[in-house]
């Protein structure tokens, strides 16, 4: 009777002195799993810019249409005043602060927290808590966003600008702080323009964002002067006047949810 | 947070020549086709390529690799199951010196259903554990060592007893994992 042993020791037989050609297979491993990488680029992050994937938490989940982002999604901030008088900022502080930046009316508004989630895709990797805000607003036919992101992993914070999409200058804000700003302009369906300006402060990143959907020539209501000014300012912080919080509870059409919940809505087909 | 991750490919690159023999004769053990092998092994590098950072992170790369294999391997099998059966036989450039046991072999394997072969492959070939093995097919402990026990059977129909074979008892010996 066929033992155990000899299933495995016949199993040697069949495959021990197999030579695939592994040099072939890793390259066209290695080829097929660039072009998912560029192919999850443009689709991921919402659409949106995927290739600087600046909108970091927007997730990638919205290619696959699930919550890539983990399940941990409770709150590093508590909204518990600190000995400074500032408070952990929550979602609905930092988008009520950005609202407060933002001279447009939004329509909509939504924020959550990724915290110590890893994703196994490229783009976003969230070891540090990140809390994200978006404003929703009407731009020409169209839906554009207005989105802020703080973090406390500043030093962590890479970004890549050689894609030719993309184009990165470095900046030096007005506080000395070192900034980067990076427009993109993709393909047409290939995710959608988008500027963004990130703000590395001692202790934490913020980045700001302005993009729309279903639009190719997107010119943003909102000057990367005007981006500037957001993420260098005070309120765009993980730590903020606790009067940002308390605003953040009464405002009206928040949604607390993940990317994959907030595009799924506004998301237009394909992208 | 990494706003984007500075690829190393190197590293994805030195893993993936180290591993690929083994993946690839895993592959070949559970679909019987080099061909199709080549495919399974291709798209599970192509997949380790995009989730590197947490191949990089996991405790063995290699079993995250293998596990990826065995998913990639059952996935297609899912799809194509109406479509496609797997071939015993390999390129006309691949000789072997044992060629009747090796197609004996292939085709008993071949008579398994998809999952009872990667149940096979991993509990003795890859010495997976029963836990491992369920993971990996999402399979649970108890379906793992019911499947275990009847593809072996299932083979020793199809196969026979040779147990004598000399041929086979001189390549490799093996220990099953708990």
């Amino acid at each position: 009777m066929m033992t155990e042993q000899e299933l495995v020791q016949r199993m040697g037989v069949v495959v021990d002195d197999v030579t695939p050609d592994v040099h072939a297979l890793v390259d066209g491993g290695l080829a097929a799993g660039r072009g998912e990488v560029r192919r999850k680029r443009r689709l991921a992050v919402g659409g949106v810019a995927a290739s600087v994937a600046l909108v970091v938490g927007l997730g990638v989940a919205v290619d696959r249409g699930t919550d890539l982002l983990g399940a941990e999604r409770t709150p590093p901030a508590t909204g518990v005043e600190q000995s400074d008088g500032l408070a952990a900022v929550t979602p609905r502080g930092l988008a009520a602060a950005l609202e407060s930046l933002v001279p447009l009316e939004p329509y909509a508004a939504y924020g959550y927290v990724v915290e110590g989630a890893a994703l196994d895709e490229p783009g976003a990797d969230f070891s540090e808590p990140a809390t994200l805000a978006m404003l929703e607003y009407q731009v020409g036919a169209s839906a554009g966003f207005i989105n802020a992101t703080v973090t406390t992993d500043a030093a962590g914070v890479e970004l890549i600008c050689e894609d030719p999409d993309v184009t990165c200058t470095e900046r030096v804000a007005a506080d000395g702080d070192r900034a980067v700003v990076a427009r993109t302009r993709p393909e047409p369906g290939y995710g959608a323009p988008l500027d963004a300006v990130l703000v590395f402060r001692a202790d934490e990143a913020v980045m700001v964002t302005s993009f729309a959907f279903g639009t190719k020539d997107f010119v943003s209501p909102i000057s990367i002067s005007d981006l500037m000014g957001i993420a260098t300012d005070p309120r765009i912080s993980l730590r903020v006047d606790p009067q940002w919080n308390q605003a953040g509870e009464l405002m009206e059409q928040f949604d607390e949810g993940s990317s994959a919940e907030i595009f799924a809505d506004v998301a237009p087909d394909g992208v | 947070m990494r706003v984007f991750h500075q690829r190393d490919e190197a590293a994805y690159t030195e893993f993936a020549v180290a591993v690929t023999p083994r993946l690839f004769r895993s592959a070949l053990l559970m679909c019987g086709d080099w061909h199709l092998a080549e495919d399974l092994v291709q798209t599970t590098l192509a997949k380790l390529y995009v989730a590197w950072s947490k191949v990089e992170r996991a405790d063995s790369a290699e079993a995250y690799a293998r596990g990826t294999l065995t998913k990639t391997f059952l996935s297609h099998a899912r799809t194509r199951r109406n479509s496609e059966a797997p071939r015993a036989e390999l390129p006309e450039a691949v000789t072997h010196p044992d060629e009747s046991l090796r197609l004996e072999l292939l085709e008993g394997l071949r008579s398994l259903e998809p999952t009872d072969r990667a149940v096979l492959v991993l509990r003795y070939w890859e010495d997976r554990s029963v836990a491992d093995t369920a993971l990996q097919t999402g399979l649970t402990e108890g379906a793992v060592r019911t499947r275990s026990s009847r593809a072996l059977a299932r083979l020793r129909d199809v196969i026979g007893d040779d147990t004598n074979d000399s041929r086979a008892a001189t390549k490799r010996t093996g220990t099953v994992a708990p």
